[in-house]
């Protein structure tokens, strides 16, 4: 079978553009910089990040809500979009995923850079061990550790049992012997019997359909984390729907920051059509609404209760206080600008839906930045009230694992088919 | 034992064949596509996986693994009283009952995939074919002068026989 499309999908990857070296070694000192901070970091105590009491949470927990909601986009469009069978997915599914992957990769690592003793990170884990103390289960915290474990094993799960027919076009086609044999053994000698395929799509049919709980119970475990505790701001019913589409939002808006240029870049403009592009905006704009309406519901039922502290911190220290400026950059970032997606010129714009992905990344960062540093630093006792500044440590960790996932992406785009070749094929004949 | 392998040009040749082929009663065929062809699997017959009921049995299981690790851990080996609240709360363990039937599910369903296919296997006598199109593949014994007639009136472009 000469298909020209698997040629073009094949050569993307044996073929690198120049561009690819460069970015590697840029993202690769990033990374160095990123285990450098956390060397210090661990060497020299948690006191280096600009965190204090009370506002004990700050930078680290608001990276790893962000990083967790980056990769729900992922899980959305391989699983959801699989069982919803909406075509359109068959182009970037593969590209979300890996975004899943790098991306709960980064959040893993905050949780537990901000525990006291980081090195004593196992201990969450139920292991029968010598000192005869089991972890508390009752705590959200264990909640979180199995949530993310296991959103992050699925998620590898499903990511690679998609990806082995491709690796075995990728040893039918290469050209090297070294790459042969590398190809060779990823594909673990997939044939592509008929009986193969038919089992191979029921199982990622129920991988797809265990993933679509598994996504919206992963954010909605970590808004537990906030919704349990009483801080003002925080104990609210909403949380975990509200987190769930804010997480979808800033993900989606992650595949397009990740996915425009590598159109461009790899002269993709023929698989990833502007059919998609306008598929992608009209979710950013749907999410966009949720998050939106749950802004609206937080102040609403505020307004509605007579919680004196709940009123300082929803109608005060955000809209006014100390926090306005995160709060209306974020209304302007997640309410406003998204709503230019009514249009459909914007959505098919991969320009204009770029830029607006960028605004929408910050706006997103900023709303977890501010649910977390405004409640904590303004909560029940104003005689503990303290303001928050991040350290540099803080800024340079954030920074570190952005370049951290830009290299883990780009390693992702130089050796694996990153377009699913097979699927589109078999699209094309339907 | 030896297998003929039949190659054709496209999906719809090779579902017509596999019909012809059992219509004339023969029961052990199966067929390669590059790609997946609901068409070719239709013809070769209904195979309905059992992988989906042992994931549904692994997520039964995840549940009840991660119900008595929290009762074991934290009401009776280890039980602390956290201002009278309930040792072991059921409402507190959902999240985590929830997850571990889901990896338990994943995990069984992913691994089942890998048994059932019998892969990994770098070695395969298939290999010797180029697995890049549409095989026809029937048992050698099965083949006689009528078959391959038979095979080449659906549009057989070559045929080939693979001993393993």
């Amino acid at each position: 079978v000469n298909d020209p499309l698997e040629t073009q999908l094949t050569a993307i990857v044996f073929r690198p553009p120049k561009w690819l070296d460069v970015a590697l070694v840029i993202t690769f000192l990033a990374t160095l910089m990123l285990f450098g901070l956390v060397s210090y970091a661990f060497a020299t105590g948690i006191g280096v990040f600009g965190n204090n009491v009370p506002v004990a949470w700050a930078f680290p927990i608001t990276n790893f809500v962000w990083w967790i909601g980056i990769g729900h986009a992922g899980t959305f469009i391989s699983a959801f979009l699989l069982l919803l069978n909406q075509k359109w997915r068959a182009s970037i599914n593969r590209f979300a995923e890996a975004m899943t992957i790098f991306a709960l990769m980064q959040a893993g690592l905050f949780p537990v850079l901000h525990l006291g003793r980081p090195w004593y990170a196992y201990w969450l884990v139920p292991y029968p061990s010598t000192m005869r103390v089991w972890p508390q289960f009752r705590s959200s915290l264990t909640w979180d550790v199995v949530a993310i474990t296991t959103y992050f094993t699925i998620s590898v799960l499903f990511w690679f049992l998609g990806l082995v027919p491709d690796l075995a076009v990728m040893r039918d086609r290469a050209t090297t012997r070294r790459a042969r044999i590398a190809y060779g053994i990823a594909a673990l000698g997939w044939r592509g019997s008929a009986e193969t395929w038919a089992r191979h799509r029921s199982v990622y049919v129920v991988l797809g359909g265990i993933a679509t709980p598994l996504v919206i119970s992963v954010h909605s475990i970590v808004s537990m984390d906030f919704a349990i505790g009483i801080v003002p701001g925080w104990h609210s019913e909403i949380f975990p729907p509200f987190f769930v589409a804010g997480a979808i939002f800033s993900g989606f808006a992650m595949v397009l920051t990740l996915l425009l240029p590598v159109r461009r870049l790899y002269r993709l403009e023929n698989v990833v059509t502007k059919y998609h592009l306008d598929m992608l905006g009209r979710m950013v704009l749907m999410t966009s609404l949720i998050v939106a309406f749950s802004y609206a519901s937080e102040l609403w039922n505020t307004a509605r209760g007579h919680d004196v502290f709940e009123v300082h911190q929803n109608f005060y220290t955000r809209l006014r206080g100390p926090y306005a400026w995160a709060f209306w950059t974020t209304i302007v970032c997640n309410v406003c600008l998204p709503q230019s997606l009514w249009w459909k010129r914007a959505r098919t714009s991969a320009t204009f839906l770029f830029v607006l992905s960028l605004f929408i990344q910050v706006g997103m960062w900023l709303e977890r930045f501010l649910i977390i540093t405004g409640s904590l630093s303004q909560d029940f006792l104003p005689s503990s009230w303290h303001d928050y500044a991040p350290s540099f440590v803080d800024v340079l960790i954030l920074a570190g694992t952005l370049g951290f996932f830009g290299f883990a992406f780009l390693v992702f785009l130089r050796f694996v088919p990153f377009i699913p070749i097979r699927e589109l094929q078999a699209e094309a004949r339907r | 034992m030896s297998q003929t392998f039949a190659r054709f040009a496209d999906p719809p040749a090779l579902a017509s064949a596999i019909r012809a082929l059992r219509d004339r009663g023969l029961e052990r065929i199966d067929a390669v596509t590059p790609f997946a062809s609901e068409e070719v699997e239709r013809a070769l017959g209904p195979r309905p996986s059992r992988i989906p009921w042992l994931a549904g049995a692994a997520a039964a299981a995840g549940v009840v693994i991660a119900f008595e690790i929290i009762d074991w851990t934290n009401a009776r080996d280890y039980a602390l009283d956290v201002g009278g609240r309930p040792l072991h709360s059921v409402f507190a363990d959902v999240p985590i009952m929830f997850e571990t039937s889901i990896l338990a599910a994943g995990l069984c369903a992913f691994f089942a995939f890998f048994v059932a296919s019998r892969l990994p296997r770098l070695h395969h006598p298939w290999f010797e074919v180029d697995l890049d199109a549409f095989w026809l593949v029937v048992d050698a014994r099965d083949v006689g002068p009528e078959v391959d007639a038979l095979l080449r009136e659906h549009g057989a472009l070559e045929t080939r026989e693979v001993s393993s």
